[in-house]
């Protein structure tokens, strides 16, 4: 009795071709992500330092994660699939804890928490269950499936053997070939047509056998096909990076013993999926957020209340040669209304342009930095930030 | 499979070929001389897949891909 054990990651870490594969497939994971979307939503962990650079003297704290990332840490058993695409409500669902420190004495002078859920998360290849999107994998499947069953290369070689008409030496030089094939291509390092023709040359002197037939034009379709193929899974991909992303987030802030602001926040993104651009991604972006803040002449907490409107773009300028994003920025308009608590002198309503440049410097090290000008009153505000995000795949093994 | 979507695999025994749609296991019984030969499958969330023949718990062979779409062959003879 055989067990087909596919795809059963058990015993990853005490192998050393599987760590390799991680470490594969989380520069993979790694050259997708975009800062603005990890911004949205975290993928396992994240953690930031926050800093008002140009009008505050304070800095903060920051740690979010999804309940999926605290269980991960907990049972790594988790990430498997069969148990990975239980996880929707917790991979929906980031928790955070900040601290609020003064520069001066470098004192702890308050504290945040959020909660935030993706009520709608088309950003995630296994969560997305679009009709759409289920009829492009089960075409893909189908197309595999065809070229697995019609495939008899290895069948034919085999009942030759079986049969006597190949002997023991010509058999092992072939199924190496075959091997070598499969091997070569499984992390993507060699591309099939490379493959294939490796493949050929080392079946020539057997194709021309008299004692069984290789059906050579196979190669050739066997191919085509798998240009349809990446095609296929290039336009799933596709269609998940244009996907959209909406969430609902609650935001407490607590300083010098007294509330700070409480904020309700409802924020939508979503690509904008331009072929030409594919590399460097269009993402639209809105915002609506209500806050409730501290009035800081009278010291009464909560007192002010204020409603936000958010518009945005993001865009990807620069990528690294992994296709990695390298910079990208996001240029929103922002309007706030101030419906309780005006100040003194102080306007209703004011327009905000708010520019996010945030620079790559390492695989999970993001340094964005934020300039927001009131082009009425000619108020300029800058926020410097570092930001780790520790993504899905990461392996401890991997550095 | 690791925080994949669990999408198709296909594994080609004896002529029969197996659906794989997430990770699982799936029973054969098969006999001396029965062969294992050409797997196709796609992840496009670029999780890590790892396929294993096991009898008696010893893994007897193993096929391991990273790219979102795949074809190869396990030649793989049962003794």
């Amino acid at each position: 009795m055989i067990l087909l054990n596919a795809l059963l990651c058990s015993t990853l870490k005490a192998q050393i071709n599987e760590t390799k594969l991680l470490k594969r497939t989380d520069t993979l994971r790694s050259a997708e992500l975009t800062s603005f979307k990890t911004n949205q939503l975290a993928e396992v962990l994240q953690a930031s330092i926050n800093n008002g650079i140009i009008s505050s003297t304070n800095s903060n704290l920051n740690v979010k994660t999804t309940i999926y990332g605290i269980r991960k840490i907990l049972d790594s058993s988790v990430q498997v699939d069969t148990n990975y695409r239980n996880q929707t409500f917790n991979r929906n669902f980031e928790v955070g804890l900040g601290l609020n420190i003064t520069s001066s004495n470098s004192s702890i002078s308050g504290f945040s928490t959020s909660l935030k859920y993706a009520i709608i998360n088309n950003r995630d290849l296994s969560i997305y269950t679009s009709k759409k999107l289920k009829s492009k994998i089960s075409d893909l499947d189908m197309r595999i499936y065809s070229l697995v069953k019609m495939d008899t290369l290895a069948e034919v070689i085999e009942k030759a053997h079986r049969e006597g008409k190949l002997n023991n030496q010509d058999y092992t030089v072939i199924t190496d070939a075959l091997r070598n094939f499969t091997n070569s291509q499984s992390d993507g390092s060699v591309s099939p047509q490379k493959a294939t023709a490796t493949l050929k040359s080392a079946l020539l002197p057997f194709i021309s056998s008299e004692k069984f037939y290789i059906d050579t034009a196979f190669f050739s379709y066997a191919l085509v096909q798998r240009v349809i193929f990446d095609s296929l899974s290039n336009a799933i991909v596709q269609q998940i990076k244009k996907g959209s992303l909406l969430t609902l987030s609650f935001n407490s802030n607590y300083q010098n013993k007294s509330w700070d602001s409480l904020t309700y926040k409802l924020e939508y993104i979503k690509g904008l999926g331009w072929q030409k651009d594919s590399s460097k991604p269009w993402d639209i972006y809105v915002g609506a957020f209500y806050s409730m803040k501290q009035d800081t002449i009278s010291k009464q907490a909560l007192k002010r209340e204020v409603i936000t409107g958010k518009l945005g773009l993001n865009k990807v300028l620069a990528t690294k040669s992994d296709g990695s994003s390298f910079l990208e920025v996001l240029g929103a308009a922002e309007y706030d209304y101030i419906s309780k608590g005006l100040y003194p002198s102080e306007k209703t309503s004011t327009l905000v342009a708010d520019f996010t440049f945030t620079i790559r410097l390492a695989k999970s090290i993001f340094l964005p930095f934020e300039l927001k000008y009131d082009p009425k009153n000619g108020n300029l505000f800058g926020f410097l930030s570092v930001k780790w995000d520790f993504l899905r795949t990461s392996d401890k093994n991997n550095k | 499979m690791q925080n994949g979507t669990g999408l198709g695999l296909f594994i080609k025994v004896e002529g029969n070929v197996y659906h794989f749609s997430k990770s699982e296991t799936q029973t054969l019984n098969l006999g001396p001389g029965d062969y294992i030969s050409t797997i196709g499958g796609n992840e496009p969330s670029t999780a890590s897949v790892i396929i294993q023949f096991i009898e008696n718990g010893k893994v007897l062979a193993k096929q391991s891909f990273s790219t979102p779409v795949f074809f190869g062959y396990i030649p793989f003879t049962v003794n």
